[in-house]
């Protein structure tokens, strides 16, 4: 893992409309890091997400990405700046092929190669529409469609919610195949023994706000943190 | 690294689409080359009809592929009609660069209005693209001196096609002209649809957020489609001007843009043959109907959207697929 920052959020509050969800998020993520955010449901994780995607109406602060404000740049040119988004509700197109689903917009044909040896099942599928999928199959072609826009910062959101162990497990070698591969990774997940098992870092969001932040191991020494925060004791 | 999934369906759609579209093509081409034999007296009429499928092919682009429901299509398909009336009047009287000038003038339309509409959602889009018709309308009619004004522009007198076939008073060059034009627009469509260009739209169909999120300036993308869709229709139009040889008031009427509509989800939206046999089923019942009762005739059309909008929601196109099921003959 390198030093160089490439992602960096400064005193974020953002939300839906004047509705503010999150207050005052600043932390900042390394090249090729794996960082995680935990909390309960609601706190604000898939907001985060969001709004760093350029998803929510941010109402202050800055985001840097490699150095440069994106803040002001809608989702589209926050992806191709390098923002990779897989969100929790897959969101893959239906009434398309797996194919047409990783074809639909790019301009590198060439890909698709890349997401099947990521993603063999997928290329079983290819002629497959989105909703003849199952709930594994969709992720990956979420997964799969992310990466096609070849960002550097993947953010996951609940990848594994609703997922077979088996299914939960491949993707995990996946999610290490990229942060081996130099993609920074930001994990949102509910499954804290999924999240501590992947990353390097940790932050524990509560009501909008970042209350703990810190490294994996400490949490993993220190289980008393979970117990604390988000009212989960570990085994 | 691969994963057996066995929940789901292994049915792969790639190679049996495939060959049933080229087999309904074949059939398709087969029956407009038929239709010209087989009704040798209505060759006017069946010309409407193809000119007409190609200006709701445009409209399926644009509400079918892309989800943007519009209620000015006529606007597009006007201003194809009159600048190639306009262009045969005052420039020259060949079609294919008649053809050509119809295009471009749609286009042109369809891009400069798209700037506006493409921002706007829903209801608002639906008046503002109504809007945008009206405008059209009251400017040309307005324009008396060049456009002729509510007379319709006269005066249209075409050169034979490619210099050898001229436009004859049965009606004959006209069909093969718009039949050989809307073969060639649906060759089109077809590659489009299926390009990544044609994905994008059916992604922001989808879901606008995600094609955001995936790297796509959505409206852009829109705007884009909706200036093929205008391309499109001014060849619609500019047919229309060549073979009528008469442009009419009513070609930006807002009568065109929501029949257009009609005929779209009559025949269903999304998979180009809609726009076909939607066109076909309207233009002919239309055409029965209004000849046996012409004060009532909107009855059986009435009628006929109730059925598709409660029974068929998928249009005609979906009638075989959901009888199938209903006799158990599909899952």
């Amino acid at each position: 893992m390198s030093t160089e920052t490439v992602l960096k959020l400064a005193n974020v509050k953002a939300g839906y409309g004047d509705t503010q969800v999150l207050n005052d998020i600043s932390f900042s993520v390394a090249k090729g890091e794996r960082l995680a955010i935990i909390g309960r449901n609601g706190v604000g994780k898939s907001t985060l997400l969001n709004t760093l995607m350029g998803l929510t109406d941010m109402h202050s602060g800055s985001i840097a990405l490699h150095g440069q404000a994106v803040e002001a740049l809608p989702a589209h040119k926050r992806a191709a700046r390098g923002l990779g988004l897989v969100p929790q509700t897959r969101d893959i197109f239906t009434s398309l092929t797996v194919e047409e689903n990783l074809l639909a917009g790019t301009k590198k044909k060439s890909s698709i190669e890349e997401a099947y040896t990521l993603f063999p099942r997928l290329k079983e599928r290819r002629g497959n529409s989105g909703d003849q999928l199952s709930g594994g199959e969709q992720q990956m072609l979420s997964i799969a469609r992310t990466l096609m826009g070849n960002p550097d910062v993947v953010m996951l959101d609940e990848p594994f919610e609703g997922l077979a162990p088996v299914i939960c497990e491949m993707l995990m070698e996946v999610f290490e195949k990229l942060a081996d591969g130099d993609h920074t990774i930001v994990l949102v997940e509910q499954h804290t023994e999924l999240a501590l098992e992947f990353s390097d870092r940790m932050l524990i969001l509560d009501n909008g706000e970042i209350v703990f932040h810190g490294q994996t191991s400490e949490v993993r020494d220190n289980p008393e943190i979970l117990e604390r925060y988000i009212g989960l004791g570990m085994a | 690294m691969s994963v057996d999934v066995t929940k789901s369906k292994t049915r792969n759609r790639f190679k049996p689409k495939i060959s049933r579209r080229v087999l309904l093509d074949l059939v398709l081409v087969t029956a407009g080359i038929a239709a010209f034999f087989v009704f040798p007296n209505s060759l006017g009429f069946m010309t409407r009809i193809l000119i007409m499928i190609i200006m709701v092919l445009s409209l399926d682009l644009v509400l079918g592929y892309a989800g943007v429901a519009s209620l000015g299509h006529a606007a597009l398909f006007g201003t194809g009609a009159y600048a190639a009336g306009m262009f045969a009047v005052y420039a020259s009287a060949n079609p294919l660069l008649g053809l050509v000038v119809g295009a471009v003038a749609g286009a042109v339309i369809a891009f400069v209005s798209g700037l506006i509409l493409m921002r706007a959602s829903g209801l608002t889009l639906l008046m503002l693209s109504i809007a945008v018709a009206q405008i059209l309308f009251e400017v040309v009619n307005s324009e008396r001196d060049l456009t002729g004004g509510s007379d319709g522009l006269l005066g249209i007198d075409m050169d034979p096609i490619l210099g050898i076939y001229a436009f004859d008073f049965f009606g004959r060059t006209g069909y093969w002209y718009a039949l050989i034009v809307l073969v060639l627009v649906f060759i089109l469509l077809r590659i489009v649809v299926a390009s990544p260009f044609g994905l994008v739209a059916r992604g922001i169909h989808e879901s606008h957020e995600r094609m955001r999120a995936i790297g796509t300036s959505v409206y852009w993308r829109l705007v884009g489609i909706y200036t093929l869709a205008g391309g499109i229709a001014g060849i619609g139009g500019a047919l229309s001007a060549q073979v009528t040889e008469l442009v009419s008031l009513e070609s930006l009427g807002f009568n065109l843009s929501a029949e257009a509509m009609i005929m779209l989800i009559l025949g269903g939206t999304g998979r180009l043959y809609g726009a076909i046999f939607g066109t076909v089923i309207f233009m002919t019942v239309h055409h029965t109907a209004a000849s046996i009762d012409p004060f009532n005739w909107l009855f059986v059309i009435g009628g006929m959207v109730l059925f598709v909008v409660y029974f068929v929601p998928e249009g005609f196109m979906g009638l075989p697929a959901r009888l199938g099921k209903h006799l158990g003959l599909r899952k």
